[in-house]
């Protein structure tokens, strides 16, 4: 079989030249992490990494929801406590009331004191929470914390304070009608009393509602994690550089570089004219 | 037996060793001379060789220089390169675009999750200044990068019509020089010189590379080369081709009065670069193009469900037909968005399908580039062994032709040994008659 000079000098030159460029490849790869270069190295890849730069993506909404929901929420359970609390108040000096001990002078008092408790629950009731929103809304609005799945972000002010007209629901007017009972200078009668209770469990509903959507955004947010963390292993096996086989390629195309080096550099200085 | 013949005989073997070199000095000079095909001095035993001097001597005389070649493997050589050249052009138009898909700070895809990203954070606080800010932003930079990718595919196209131009002006002006090649091998009666030869392979390649198309050697030595069914070299003619500005391809025929104009089957161009340059144009950008046009009327007929004071509700809008290259951000200030969370969970929910539109766009167009990477590959490595086996056959070995210089100087200076002996005994004869 005959072999031209060229063929011996292109053989490694090309040689050279794919070692070269396996070099390079390997190092860019190791460096950056990122397996691929160009997309149609692996098509399949490539469009894969567009879905999943989507769900993580969507994921992170869901969280921003998740988050969204429980700040709310966290908010709204501590201001109902404040409203319960005042609501416990006035339950005792409702009963202080009828007490027959207290005269003109001790109905007075606990008038005075049901008063300020009455306005302090109007005022926690008139509140705006942190994103500058009123906390008890006139509407409720739901946020998806996962695919298909919503919660309320907030509790309205009719679930919370009963039905009625703003300024006049069934726990307001519970409450200022005992107020109102006690500045007439007399206690509170126990119908009004039992309207006060019923207000109270009604304010207690809410905060369960509350607690309950905490619950459920515990759940989720679980949920996200996992997806986050499978989203994220199949994202680093799809396009991530194996740092491993990474490196020994590296030393295979550096090796062979080497050594086509070291052969094109005795192929070129041999030849039947140099002994002549 | 004459005397005279020894000294003839003498002297036809210095002529051949003469010769010898001669055709060893070419090939040493040509070895890494492109499309060179080794030569060699063609002797032979001839009772008639003008140099013997009665026809009972034996003679040498050189017959030719004789080229080794191959028409077979030269052929499909020569065939390949159009192959080769295809997918060489389409890979290279292409690399650009193929970059662009996969890096982050480029493609689509990272600026559509950031736009959809931001108009989730509109769902929880419309009001929140700074989240409208940011979605204006978003908002800003994706339609930046839609206008980028579509000004890609637009490079593309560019470069392909640009390269078409290019490839048609160099095939029409080698076809010339292969037209008068033909003459030249016409006019030398049969023994064309290597030289000429060499040169016409040569010219063959370089119209396949830019052609494809198929060509003949014809027995005188000269080639036809034929494209989408017609001869652009016959003999000593020659026909031009031209595109026009929207890549119609023309073959003038004839010349003069004579000539007639006949469009190019654009289906029947399938080879070369010039195969490659329309196919971009005609097929893969425009298909591209499309896909983008449908991701960006998709963005804008969603975005109408944001109100706008000033717009009626659509935030982005184009002109025209070209939805991505036109596309326009109707609301810079976030104090003129009027956004509340319906809309933005109504904008939120499109997420998917653009995502979807976007992935198929990418997955399209990345398993194309493949396909096209992966002939580029198979060619070159067809083409490489086909170039194997020509320099097989025609390539110059320097160790061989250090060996023949060799043989050729010992016979030199054996056949002046030879002459001086035969001188020395005429003399001796002419000394003995005084």
């Amino acid at each position: 079989m005959r072999i031209s000079s060229r063929q011996l000098l292109d053989a490694s030159t090309q040689s050279m030249q794919r070692n070269s460029v396996e070099t390079a490849t390997w190092q860019k790869r190791i460096a950056s992490g990122q397996r691929y270069e160009l997309a149609s190295q692996n098509p399949a890849a490539a469009g894969r990494a567009v879905t999943l730069a989507m769900h993580e993506s969507q994921i992170k909404y869901f969280q921003g929801n998740q988050d969204a929901v429980e700040n709310s929420m966290q908010e709204l359970d501590s201001q109902i406590t404040g409203i319960r609390n005042a609501m416990s108040s006035l339950t005792e000096l409702s009963v202080q009331a009828r007490n027959a001990a207290n005269g003109a002078g001790g109905l007075n008092a606990l008038a005075q004191t049901a008063a300020q408790t009455v306005e302090l629950i109007k005022s926690l009731k008139g509140a705006d929470n942190s994103m500058g929103s009123p906390m008890f809304a006139e509407t409720g609005i739901t946020l998806d914390i996962e695919p298909g799945f919503t919660l309320p972000m907030n509790v309205t002010r009719n679930m919370v304070f009963g039905e009625g007209d703003k300024g006049n629901e069934t726990v307001m007017k519970a409450c200022e009608d005992i107020a109102k009972t006690l500045a007439d200078g007399k206690a509170p009668t126990l119908e009004q009393m039992t309207a006060l209770d019923k207000a109270s469990a009604t304010i207690m509903q809410a905060q369960v509602k509350c607690g309950i959507v905490l619950n459920q955004v515990d759940s989720s947010r679980a949920v996200m994690v996992a997806n986050t963390d499978a989203i994220k292993k199949e994202t680093a096996a799809l396009l991530g550089t194996d740092v491993l086989e990474g490196s020994t390629q590296l030393t295979q195309a550096q090796t062979q570089l080497e050594a086509a080096r070291n052969i094109f550099a005795r192929i070129a200085s041999t030849g039947l004219f140099n002994k002549l | 037996m004459g005397s005279f013949s020894t000294v003839n005989t003498a002297f036809s073997a210095l002529q051949a060793a003469q010769a010898g070199m001669l055709v060893t000095s070419q090939n040493v000079a040509g070895a890494r001379v492109d499309g060179y095909s080794r030569r060699r001095a063609e002797l032979s035993l001839s009772q008639f060789a003008p140099n013997a001097a009665d026809t009972s001597s034996t003679g040498f005389s050189m017959d030719g220089f004789v080229r080794d070649y191959s028409q077979i493997v030269d052929s499909q050589r020569v065939t390949q390169n159009g192959n080769v050249k295809k997918s060489e052009t389409l890979v290279n138009a292409t690399s650009t675009l193929d970059a662009l898909l996969i890096d982050a700070s480029t493609s689509l895809g990272p600026a559509l999750d950031s736009f959809y990203g931001a108009g989730s954070a509109l769902v929880r606080n419309p009001a929140d200044k700074a989240s409208r800010a940011t979605f204006i932003g978003t908002a800003a930079s994706l339609v930046s990068r839609i206008q980028g990718m579509s000004g890609t595919l637009d490079a593309i196209a560019t470069y392909a019509s640009q390269d078409l131009q290019t490839t048609l002006s160099g095939a029409n002006r080698n076809a010339q020089d292969l037209a008068g090649l033909n003459k030249s091998i016409i006019a030398s009666g049969g023994q064309p010189s290597p030289d000429l030869l060499d040169q016409r392979d040569m010219l063959l390649k370089e119209l396949h590379g830019a052609l494809g198309g198929s060509s003949t050697i014809n027995p005188d030595g000269t080639a036809t080369f034929r494209f989408s069914g017609y001869g652009l070299v016959d003999g000593v003619l020659a026909n031009t081709l031209k595109a026009d500005e929207k890549n119609v391809l023309t073959m003038t025929i004839g010349s003069g009065v004579q000539s007639f104009t006949q469009v190019v089957d654009p289906a029947s161009v399938q080879g070369g670069s010039a195969g490659a340059d329309l196919l971009l144009v005609s097929s893969f950008v425009p298909g591209l193009r499309s896909k983008l046009d449908t991701i960006t009327s998709s963005l804008v007929k969603g975005s109408t469900g944001l109100t706008a004071d000033k717009t009626g509700g659509a935030i982005f809008t184009f002109d025209g037909d070209e939805a991505a290259s036109n596309l326009r951000l109707l609301v810079k200030n976030p104090d003129d968005l009027k956004i509340d969370s319906v809309g933005a969970a109504t904008l939120q929910g499109q997420q998917v399908a653009s995502s979807r539109q976007w992935a198929e766009f990418v997955s399209v167009a990345a398993s194309t580039m493949s396909t096209w990477n992966a002939d580029l590959t198979a060619d070159t490595a067809l083409q490489t062994q086909l170039q194997a086996e020509k320099e097989r056959i025609s390539g110059v070995n320097t160790d061989e032709e250090a060996a023949n210089l060799l043989t050729f100087q010992q016979l030199y200076q054996a056949s002046s040994k030879i002459m001086e002996a035969s001188s020395k005994m005429f003399d001796t004869l002419l000394g003995s008659l005084r």
